[in-house]
């Protein structure tokens, strides 16, 4: 990151993601909000993951894995999450609390991982 | 939550201010040579979770619900991220480091729940105090 602009650029890019995010949690019924967030952090992690495998086949430049991650970090979010598991464990459902925690985390890891060798394996071939 | 275009421009200019500030605040740590990156998105994740505890359990109804909207699912929404912990997983264990990985994982999965559990009581205590 050298300039404003670019900075300008990859904050736009963050706004445009968390507006998204806003979108499609407003648009899912409440009682599906959990699993609406689990697919948004998941689709941001996938994201993210396959932009890595892009860079590491050297398809992607640095900015556009920049751009991606930015709009990816604005889509995705820990902070719900962690209240909404936090909020959980208060009212005594302490393992619903970390189950709902840790599937966030682990299915985004796990994307992410699956995104990056794919793209490496597809891209690179 | 509300899906009017008062929310969603709440929403945009929440998140313009939140992924700026992540942004800003990971150049400086990186430019002081303070912290990684990865620790940087670790410290955001931990204060961004308390502050939405603290806001959720103690600031609802101090404001408008758009108002609440932007800030809670704009700026810390967007402050804070999941996609960055998976990215610096993959990068980790991409590079061999399967246990940092794991470890850096469970870090932010932990303190951010107890930054949030933290931050709900004393939004609470705030709250309670107040009336």
């Amino acid at each position: 990151m050298t300039t404003f602009a670019e900075f300008a650029l990859l904050a736009f890019l963050g706004a445009l993601g968390a507006v998204v995010r806003f979108v499609v949690m407003s648009l899912t019924p409440e009682s599906a909000r959990p699993f609406a967030l689990l697919a948004v952090n998941s689709a941001g992690s996938a994201l993210v993951g396959i932009a890595l495998g892009g860079a590491n086949a050297g398809v992607l430049t640095v900015s556009s894995l920049l751009a991606i991650g930015a709009f990816a970090a604005g889509l995705t979010t820990l902070s719900t999450l962690a209240v909404e598991s936090a909020d959980l464990i208060d009212h005594g459902h302490v393992w619903r609390g970390i189950r709902r925690a840790a599937q966030h985390i682990v299915v985004g890891a796990v994307v992410a991982w699956a995104g990056y060798n794919s793209a490496s394996a597809i891209l690179s071939a | 939550m509300k899906l009017d275009v008062r929310s969603v421009a709440a929403v945009f200019v929440g998140g313009l201010a939140g992924s700026a500030a992540r942004l800003g605040f990971a150049a400086a740590s990186a430019g002081l040579g303070v912290a990684e990156q990865p620790t940087t998105t670790l410290i955001i994740n931990i204060l961004g979770s308390f502050v939405l505890g603290a806001m959720v359990s103690g600031g609802r109804n101090a404001m408008p619900e758009w108002a609440f909207t932007g800030l809670s699912v704009g700026f810390l929404g967007a402050f804070t991220t999941l996609s960055a912990v998976s990215a610096d997983v993959v990068t980790s264990v991409a590079s061999g480091g399967l246990a940092i990985g794991v470890a850096y994982a469970a870090a932010n999965l932990v303190f951010g729940v107890f930054a949030a559990l933290v931050g709900l009581r004393a939004g609470r205590a705030v709250s309670s105090g107040r009336s």
